[in-house]
């Protein structure tokens, strides 16, 4: 059934794509023949070459080159015929179109001079020979028929012209050959070479433009002496002008769709500067000088009207418009707000502002001018500049106006921005208002703001509404023509702006995509708890937020599942990691480099001596290099890790490891491996130690050196101020090289690329991550061993808490106050410290420097803080029990204690079951937190497996699994117990007893 | 058997027990009477020291109880008591609850332990129950099973606490009947009880216990029938009788029929007087002008089996028995056709009419 379905999916996908018509890629003109259908300019003979070529072949006529390709592009003909050049010139600049190399005709072009000019045409053909042998041919060639793009633009060529002129005929229509620039300059292939030759003729060049027709018959009539314009050689010319040789094997070529190019949505292209907004739609703000500015030297573009920038800004991040362009002034605050935008050209152009006032209103104008001259002398205008536009504060300073005589109304726009005018507690501020109210007390009037539309200012002015308009308005020549303008009091400049996301040059280093670790300066990065990377990060990016993790696999897991953007890791261990996920990448290789160290206690000074004088030994026996290359160069992972006898004899050394991760130590195979491991190892053998390793979390190797549990620690432990002030340090054995990991699908080099997501179903993700976690290695002893320890450690703690449990609740309930007090202040204490806490006091105070098996550390601890529980769920129950039934067991003639055991204790021991069970379980799960001090229990063997796998899910879920099948049974254990102890269940029993 | 001498209880400033002698006797059945709060369960509760007495002494065939070296548990026994809320053991089946006792205290084998539990079950009737729980049994069985608990450590003195206070009026008289063949069977009993009927019937001593003493103490004729002491007669008195107080006319007519049903029932009045009771008070009521200040008293003779009304009402002098003075002759009427002896008087400032109740 599955198999049809997917059947039918590809074979109707197939018709689908086919459904695109003429969808065969052409690739030779062989293709062409029989009846297709050629897009020829009108007025050319590109349709008699056609013709000649393909005699079937059907005609379609358009105005142009361009519309002839833009008609094969749209798949209204299959080719489109004309000047090679031209046609590639085409196909350069818009995508979706190819020009095929085979020519329908052959053709030339060649510069033309009067038939009798043979002297012109000699220097003609020099020129061309000499550009050919030194290269500027090809030069020329390249700029101006590039693969893709525009053609570059005309080099400057030195021409002297003291021989004359020379005057060039040419139709500049013809681009490459011959054609008008952006700046209406004459340039082109042809155009170039004609000042070549200009300049080996010692004259200037006098370029006159024409219409192609009447080229020819200017040159006869000796107006220019000269013509060039993509101009082919033919006999029927050359009767009437003199050709130069050729110059450019030209040819009618046809120009194809091409359609292994898919049309990007226009969208996607990503906007790098004014070019590309040409065909874009532009934002502008109505009656600014934008709109005509923009209506007038951006033809293609959509240009959309704007009440207001805050209008113009909602269309911009709802992409309606697609860049918009306005007062640089008005963006300062702009992107605080609108995050999502950015520049895209900072600084287009500058234009100056003025106040505008109504031409009858001489007066005020000059009054203007002259208030602001003294503006400018007294130092308040570079005041005001300095704190409206520079600093971009927004305090408005008070004015003094006293007794004002008549008003001065100001045309003003309250959302124009800043520093012109905005709107703060509900009155308009900025430059304009500030510069507008100390004008109106400088006349002696009082300022009245009148706020309105931009596009409106104009009309009040002119309709006497308002006496002037102080709203960042530009001059221009336009407006002039109706109002008058003060000198200019600012300078502004233009900006474009557009959503970050179309411009190119925000992509890379805005938002998702990481390209160097600068990028995470204000991101969530990961580090190894207890490491150097820690200090170094919160130094080096204060913004940034840093998350510590206990372990690699931990860190790698928070990558990947995007809980931080990057994680710091020894690089060899990074590029192990990276090995194993595809999803990870590098981002960078070195961000910094410590030394590590063996950490060795300080009142030990000897053993460090020992070392370091090892440490000196083994690089110059070369013992160190080779140990080096194993770990460090080669792949760690496959390193093979020699087997060192440590003698029996000799004194033990106690050495502390983490288990981080290769190349330092890692446990693989029921042993420990690594540089670490083999240099220690090494050392032991030397100088005649057992050893024997202890493992623990990191973050607590330092306090087992301290306290005494351990003689060295190593694990890749870099040596830092803050260490040295607790332990002493070897003599640096390596450097650790600090990378940064990130996720592969936001790395800048890598963006863009498809998701590498290998497709297994659930059952072989399942079923693999069950062999590398479980089986691999024969892992699944670390599991079983692990098991044991935490059973033990359950049930022996569960009897020592029971017991004192028992005991304290004795304590609790006698009638002295002393035991009272004492085991009132014991629940309090125990019941209010963190197991945690309490585990690691007890290992590392209390048994400080005593050499206890931790196991039994463990079981000290979780008994002394169960026994604060028990002892009152105790309580709880034998105070359930109604007073009443101890009353009668007195005056039945029991004692105290007969009453208890008899009566009460059985009833109390009912009630506590059920609640005890509860306990029980949960001192169990507890147990769990003994990997802190150096305990290998369940939990700790998951890690370990985690640590070299790298796999989260499968430990993890095992270990549950397991705590749950232990936590399931116990309940089973007590439950039955409960049974048993249930009097009404042994009724029958009794009864039978008795009978 | 227990002699008491200037026995006293304090609880902090409260003095319940202020000086108590007496002596009982083997084979007597004593009945412990009075109101609420007058330590009567306390005076019980030191005689086995479940409570410890303040000052005094306490000697039970001989040996002074409240001696530090005294063995008290092995006195108490000897001493059975049987609670209000009768504080079974309810881990245990009810033969369990007779055996554990003899087992462990007085050494017993099991199987011995188990025949006279047996026994005992059966002398309370509730052998059918032994395999039970107490939870399982109602409140006069649970009563009965503590009475044969107690009865199974073969005890010299049996101490009952309210026994039937905590049981329905169906249920007490279970209890009862075994309490009353344990008398007629020899056993020394002190039973403090509101159940005057039972006392009276039973007792061979009643001690009347208020103001922290044993206040008077005779045979149950002297105590209910000739009571010499004030508070004694007071208590008797009121016992014997319902005293109901009216502050407004808006009281609480069927509270006080409930009440005054309620004492038919307890004295075993007939039909017929208690419909008579019922009606009168209504009318007698009904007849009043001035509700201010007014007691409505019913008291029952047992000598004579008669029942007396009484109402006492504030204000100006009426006499309802004169012609006109009220508005309708219809109540009175009915007044009179059930009642005889109506008398009038007016003393005090008090209306006083009394009537005897046809019975």
């Amino acid at each position: 059934m599955r198999h049809i379905l997917s059947w039918i999916l590809i074979v109707s996908s197939l018709l689908l794509t086919g459904c695109d018509r003429q969808q065969l890629q052409i690739t030779n003109l062989s293709l062409l023949e029989g009846g297709k259908t050629f897009a020829v300019p009108t007025g050319t003979v590109a349709d008699q070459f056609v013709l000649q070529r393909f005699s079937n072949a059907k005609i379609k006529y358009f105005n142009s080159a361009y519309d002839c390709a833009v008609a094969v592009r749209e798949g209204k003909a299959d080719a489109a015929a004309y000047d090679k050049p031209i046609l590639q010139n085409i196909a350069a600049k818009n995508d979706g179109l190819i020009v095929l190399d085979e020519l329908l005709v052959d053709d030339k072009y060649g510069f033309a001079v009067q038939l009798q000019n043979l002297k012109l045409k000699t220097v003609i053909d020099q020129v061309l020979a000499e550009l050919q042998s030194d290269g500027t041919y090809e030069d020329m060639m390249k700029r101006w028929f590039p693969e893709k793009g525009v053609p570059a633009p005309m080099p400057v060529i030195e021409l002297s012209g003291k021989n004359g002129i020379l005057k060039f005929g040419t139709a500049a229509v013809t681009e490459p050959m011959s054609f008008m620039d952006e700046n209406k300059n004459i340039v082109g292939f042809d155009i170039e070479f004609a000042t070549y030759i200009a300049r080996k003729l010692g004259r200037q060049l006098e370029i006159v433009d024409m219409e192609f027709g009447a080229m020819l018959p200017a040159l006869s009539a000796g107006k220019v002496d000269m013509i060039g314009a993509g101009l082919s050689i033919t006999e029927e010319r050359a009767k009437s002008v003199l050709f130069s040789n050729s110059y450019y094997p030209s040819g009618i070529a046809a120009i194809v769709r091409d359609y292994s190019y898919k049309k990007q949505a226009k969208t996607d292209l990503k906007m790098t500067g004014v070019e590309d907004i040409k065909d874009r739609r532009i934002g502008v703000l109505t009656g600014s000088i934008y709109d005509p500015y923009v209506t007038k030297n951006f033809t293609n573009a959509i240009a959309m009207n704007y009440q207001s920038y805050p209008d113009m800004l909602i269309a911009l991040n709802t992409e309606k418009v697609d860049v918009g362009i306005l007062d640089h002034s008005a963006t300062k605050d702009l992107f605080d707000i609108n995050p999502k935008l950015g520049y895209l050209v900072e600084s287009l152009f500058t234009v100056p502002i003025a106040a505008g006032f109504s031409k009858v209103d001489i007066r005020l104008r000059e009054e203007f001018n002259a208030f602001l001259q003294q503006l400018k002398i007294n130092g308040v205008y570079d005041d005001m500049i300095e704190r409206w536009d520079r600093k971009g504060l927004k305090e408005m300073p008070v004015i003094e106006n006293k007794n004002p005589n008549g008003v001065l109304r100001a045309g003003i726009v309250s959302d124009i921005g800043m520093p012109h005018t905005i709107m703060q507690d509900g009155r308009p501020i900025g430059l304009d208002i500030e510069l507008g109210e100390r004008f109106a007390a400088y006349l002696g009037r009082e300022y009245i703001p009148v706020d309105m539309q931009f596009s409106s200012l104009i009309a009040a002015l002119v309709t006497r509404k308002i006496d002037m308009i102080t709203s960042g308005i530009m001059i221009t020549e336009e407006r002039k023509k109706q109002i008058d303008f003060s000198d200019p009091y600012y300078e502004s400049g233009v900006s474009l702006i557009a959503l970050k996301k179309n411009i190119a040059h925000h992509a890379v280093t805005h938002g998702a995509i990481l390209a160097t670790i600068d990028d995470l300066a204000d991101k969530k990065i990961g580090i190894f708890t207890g490491t150097v990377q820690d200090a170094f990060i919160a130094q080096k990016y204060p913004q940034a937020k840093i998350l510590r993790y206990e372990s690699t696999a931990d860190l790698m897991m928070s990558v990947k599942t995007g809980k931080i953007d990057g994680a710091t890791l020894d690089l060899i261990t990074a590029r192990l990691l990276i090995k194993h996920n595809p999803e990870l990448a590098l981002l960078s290789d070195n961000i910094f480099n410590t030394p590590l160290g063996v950490g060795f206690n300080k009142k030990n000074p000897d053993l460090r001596n020992e070392f370091n004088a090892y440490l000196k030994e083994i690089r110059r026996d070369g013992s160190y290099d080779i140990m080096y290359k194993r770990w460090f160069i080669e792949d760690a992972e496959n390193a093979v890790m020699p087997v060192i006898e440590s003698s029996g004899v000799g004194k033990k050394l106690f050495i502390g490891v983490a288990v981080g991760d290769l190349p330092y130590v890692a446990y693989m195979n029921g042993r420990y491996v690594g540089f670490d491991i083999e240099m220690i190892a090494k050392f032991a053998e030397r100088n005649n130690y057992k050893i024997e390793f202890v493992q623990m979390e990191f973050p607590a190797l330092i306090a087992a050196l301290t306290a005494g549990k351990v003689q060295m620690i190593a694990d890749g432990i870099s040596i830092s101020e803050e260490r040295q002030k607790q332990i002493d340090f070897s003599e640096p054995y390596a450097q650790f090289q600090a990378a940064v990991i990130v996720s592969r699908n936001r790395h800048a080099d890598f963006a863009g690329e498809k998701d590498l997501v290998s497709k297994r179903t659930f059952l072989q993700g399942v079923s693999e991550s069950f062999h590398n976690n479980i089986v691999l290695e024969n892992r699944f002893l670390l599991i079983i061993d692990g098991l044991k320890v935490t059973i033990v450690i359950s049930i022996f703690s569960a009897l020592v808490g029971t017991l004192l449990g028992g005991l304290i609740c004795l304590m609790r309930m006698a009638k002295h106050k002393l035991p009272v007090k004492i085991s009132e202040f014991y629940i309090t204490l125990l019941r209010g410290t963190p197991v945690l806490v309490l585990l690691m006091i007890i290992y590392y105070v209390v048994f400080a420097s005593v050499n206890i098996n931790p196991v039994i550390v463990a079981i000290i601890a979780f008994g002394l803080n169960f026994a604060a529980y028990v002892s009152e769920m105790f309580r709880t129950s034998i105070e359930s029990i109604d007073k009443g039934q101890s009353e009668a067991g007195i005056a039945g003639g029991f004692t105290k204690v007969q009453t208890f055991f008899y009566i009460i204790m059985p009833q109390a021991l009912r009630n506590v079951l059920p609640v005890y069970k509860g306990e029980f379980i949960s001192l169990v799960k507890m147990t769990s937190i003994v990997g802190y001090i150096a305990v290998q229990d369940l939990t700790k063997a998951g890690d370990i497996i985690r640590s070299r796998t790298f796999d989260a899910f499968f430990p993890l879920i095992m270990a549950a699994m397991l705590y749950l099948l232990i936590a399931w049974l116990l309940t089973w254990a007590l439950s039955q117990i409960e049974i048993s102890v249930d009097p009404k269940r042994k009724r029958i029993v009794r009864e039978r007893e008795v009978n | 058997m227990i002699k008491i001498r200037n026995l006293s209880k304090r609880f902090g400033d409260l003095e319940v027990l202020r000086d108590v002698s007496v002596d009982i006797k083997k084979g007597e059945v004593i009945a412990i009477i009075g109101p609420s709060g007058t330590g009567k369960s306390t005076f019980l509760r030191c005689l086995n020291l479940l409570e410890n007495p303040t000052s005094g002494a306490i000697y039970i065939d001989d040996i002074p109880i409240l001696d530090k070296n005294t063995d008290v548990p092995k006195i108490r026994q000897k001493m059975g008591m049987v609670f209000q809320s009768f504080n079974l053991y309810a881990h245990l089946t009810v033969l369990e609850n007779l055996t554990i006792g003899p087992i462990k205290l007085l050494g017993m084998k099991k199987s011995e332990a188990n025949q006279k539990a047996a026994e005992l079950l059966k002398l309370v009737g509730l052998a059918e129950k032994a395999y039970t729980f107490p939870d399982e049994l109602s409140g006069g069985q649970k009563q009965r099973v503590a009475i044969a608990r107690c009865m199974a450590m073969e005890p010299e003195i049996l101490l009952f606490d309210e026994p039937t206070s905590a049981l329905d009026p169906t249920m007490i008289s279970e209890v009862l009947a075994v309490i009353r063949r344990l008398a007629r069977e020899g056993m020394t009993m002190i039973i403090v009880t509101h159940e005057m009927e039972f006392a009276r019937n039973t007792a061979s001593r009643i001690f009347y216990m208020d103001e922290g003493i044993i206040y008077e103490e005779g045979t149950p004729q002297q105590i209910f029938d000739n009571p010499q002491k004030e508070k004694t007669r007071a208590f008797i008195h009121r016992i014997r009788s319902l005293n109901y107080h009216i502050a407004s006319p808006d009281y609480d007519l069927y509270a006080l029929q409930a009440e005054l049903e309620a004492f038919c029932e307890k004295h075993m009045l007939s039909k017929k007087a208690s419909d008579n009771i019922a009606l009168i008070s209504e009318e007698v009521l009904g007849i009043q002008s001035n509700y201010s200040n007014l007691d409505l008293s019913l008291s029952y003779s047992e000598k004579d089996g008669g029942v007396e009304m009484v109402c006492e009402s504030e204000g100006n002098p009426v006499n309802p028995l004169e012609e006109g003075a009220l508005e309708d002759d219809l109540g009175l009427m009915l007044i009179k056709s059930r009642s005889d002896n109506i008398e009038y008087k007016y003393e005090n400032g008090r209306n006083i009419l009394t009537l005897g109740v046809k019975v």
